[in-house]
């Protein structure tokens, strides 16, 4: 299934920008971006960025063994936003340097353990997890079609001049 | 290797990557819809999703791009048309040619790079630029008119780029409910209305040059909003000078989130 | 634009399902399974009551299938990202209930 996600350039700028502000304690920010989806033909998923929900400076857990560790406030509100809107949660934080980039092994371990819970308020539909470089993304999606997460095939940023990072060999 | 792009290579150095894995839809291949496809091809455009509803006719021949004698005694669709004008320059590009209207197909529209929208009534523009929108498609619409002015005709035309995120074609003026309602009123008099080839190539090479501009970083002067008006008696062209009084204005008609995405 | 719920509800006892919609500022009701009047063909479809003028038009209904032999000017318009069908029948005021819009809208079918 080809999973293409879709961010214009100024959002993606403002969640740049917002995650490589300095915390009193994490070394790194995360947020949520919130999402429409569709079905693309034949087979496939295109997901579409909307607007940017940063965690709360109140709502990290000071873990010096991580970049960032969510609360469970962070959690429980982006829960209960995904509750009351039909959008799909992309969670995202940010590697700061330039190129490609991939999930660490506690980025996908942690991923793992929250990004399936967005189903029990919001099922049917995709949600997931990026990582932001400064001039690349990488993503996965958890796909309520598919039994294991799937690597986002495409980021297109949408402004002038467009800009495409395509992760499938 | 190919010098078959050489003479663009100004455009940068992954342009012709992009080309190749760009995916474009044209929406209406007559008179402007044609020449778009023409160029798109010679610029090496690797994926096409084309609509058009129509045969050809033989009152298509003054301005129809690729089209033949033969085609009009055959009835050819309009997509085969294009089809063939592209294969004769890229025999393996994608394509995908809708002989329908692009409403009963319009799913295939979501996973295009960009829209250009060469269509006869401002309602198929709406719905067409309301689609790209929900997708985050960046839409480049064109469109001629001939005026009858009682003393002397008037030729115009437009190409606007509405960029998700900036001014849409309602914001620009261009699209208001008062001319929907009179098309609406007038429903059967689009497909008699003049329509003649130079225009129609002055306005799909500004379309494409917005395009070109869109999709690689050879003009540093980056701009979000295109708007041109075309006078077809001074021969000029110029950005309206509506922008100028919209400049501090943002774009409030699709700012919800139930506006991305199927909303099924 | 919220729709009145007293009104909405009213809507729900002809069409259970009917729920508010929205797209580029336009407030629709979505009305699925809507069931047409008697004789029609199809029976029933799908419906999207548009309450905000558009192309003239102060009310509309659009449904996801033309009615076979009623209706005048079938046109075929995106909307939601779905195809739908209406026919001209004009001058429906939204000043009416949402019930009596659609009372309207359906007697062009009857």
């Amino acid at each position: 299934m080809r999973v293409l996600f879709k961010i214009m350039d100024r959002l993606l700028e403002q969640v740049r920008l917002d995650l490589l502000r300095p915390h009193a304690f994490a070394a790194e920010r995360v947020g949520f971006l919130v999402c429409g989806v569709a079905k693309l033909a034949p087979s496939g998923t295109v997901i579409l960025a909307h607007s940017f929900r940063p965690v709360e400076d109140t709502d990290y857990v000071d873990d010096p063994t991580v970049g960032a560790m969510m609360g469970p406030g962070a959690i429980r509100k982006a829960l209960e936003f995904a509750l009351n809107n039909k959008v799909g949660m992309f969670h995202v934080h940010m590697h700061d340097h330039s190129g490609r980039t991939r999930f660490s092994l506690i980025d996908a371990r942690e991923s793992a353990r929250f990004v399936p819970d967005f189903w029990n308020v919001r099922p049917g539909i995709p949600h997931g997890a990026a990582v932001l470089s400064r001039n690349s993304a990488f993503g996965m999606c958890w796909h309520p079609a598919v039994p294991v997460p799937i690597e986002i095939d495409e980021f297109v940023v949408v402004g002038s001049p467009m800009f495409f990072t395509r992760n499938s060999p | 290797m190919s010098q078959r792009y050489a003479r663009q290579s100004f455009l940068g150095p992954n342009a012709q990557e992009t080309f190749n894995n760009c995916r474009v839809a044209i929406i209406g291949l007559g008179g402007g819809g044609s020449h778009i496809v023409q160029q798109l091809t010679h610029i090496g455009i690797g994926n096409f999703l084309i609509y058009d509803a129509d045969q050809v006719e033989d009152s298509n021949l003054n301005r129809l791009v690729g089209a033949t004698r033969e085609d009009v005694g055959l009835k050819t669709p309009k997509a085969v048309v294009a089809t063939r004008l592209i294969r004769s320059v890229i025999p393996n590009a994608s394509i995908t040619p809708v002989p329908k209207k692009w409403q009963e197909s319009a799913e295939l529209l979501r996973g295009s790079d960009v829209v250009f929208g060469c269509v006869d009534s401002f309602s198929e523009r709406q719905q067409i630029e309301t689609t790209a929108r929900r997708y985050m498609i960046p839409y480049i619409d064109i469109g001629m008119d001939v005026h009858d002015l009682g003393t002397q005709f008037a030729v115009s035309g437009q190409v606007i780029l509405s960029m998700p995120g900036e001014l849409c074609m309602k914001c620009m003026g261009f699209l208001r409910e008062d001319l929907l309602a009179r098309e609406a009123e007038n429903y059967d008099v689009a497909g008699s209305r003049p329509q003649v080839i130079w225009p129609n190539g002055v306005l799909a090479s500004l379309a494409v040059g917005i395009f070109v501009q869109l999709m690689t970083p050879w003009n540093k002067n980056y701009r979000r909003v295109w708007y041109l008006e075309y006078d077809g008696n001074l021969q000029t062209v110029a950005t309206s000078n509506r922008l100028e009084y919209l400049k501090e204005k943002k774009c409030n008609h699709f700012l919800s989130v139930e506006d991305l995405g199927d909303p099924f | 634009m919220m729709l009145l719920p007293e009104q909405m509800g009213e809507l729900k006892a002809i069409c259970a399902d009917a729920r508010e919609m929205s797209e580029a500022g336009q407030a629709y009701v979505y009305l699925p399974g809507l069931r047409l009047p008697e004789g029609s063909n199809p029976a029933e479809a799908d419906g999207l009551l548009s309450l905000q003028g558009r192309e003239g038009y102060p009310t509309r209904l659009f449904l996801s299938q033309q009615i076979v032999g009623k209706g005048n000017n079938w046109n075929s318009f995106r909307i939601l990202d779905k195809t739908w069908f209406a026919c001209s029948w004009n001058n429906v005021s939204s000043a009416l209930r949402l019930a009596e819009i659609l009372a309207e809208h359906l007697r062009a079918f009857r």
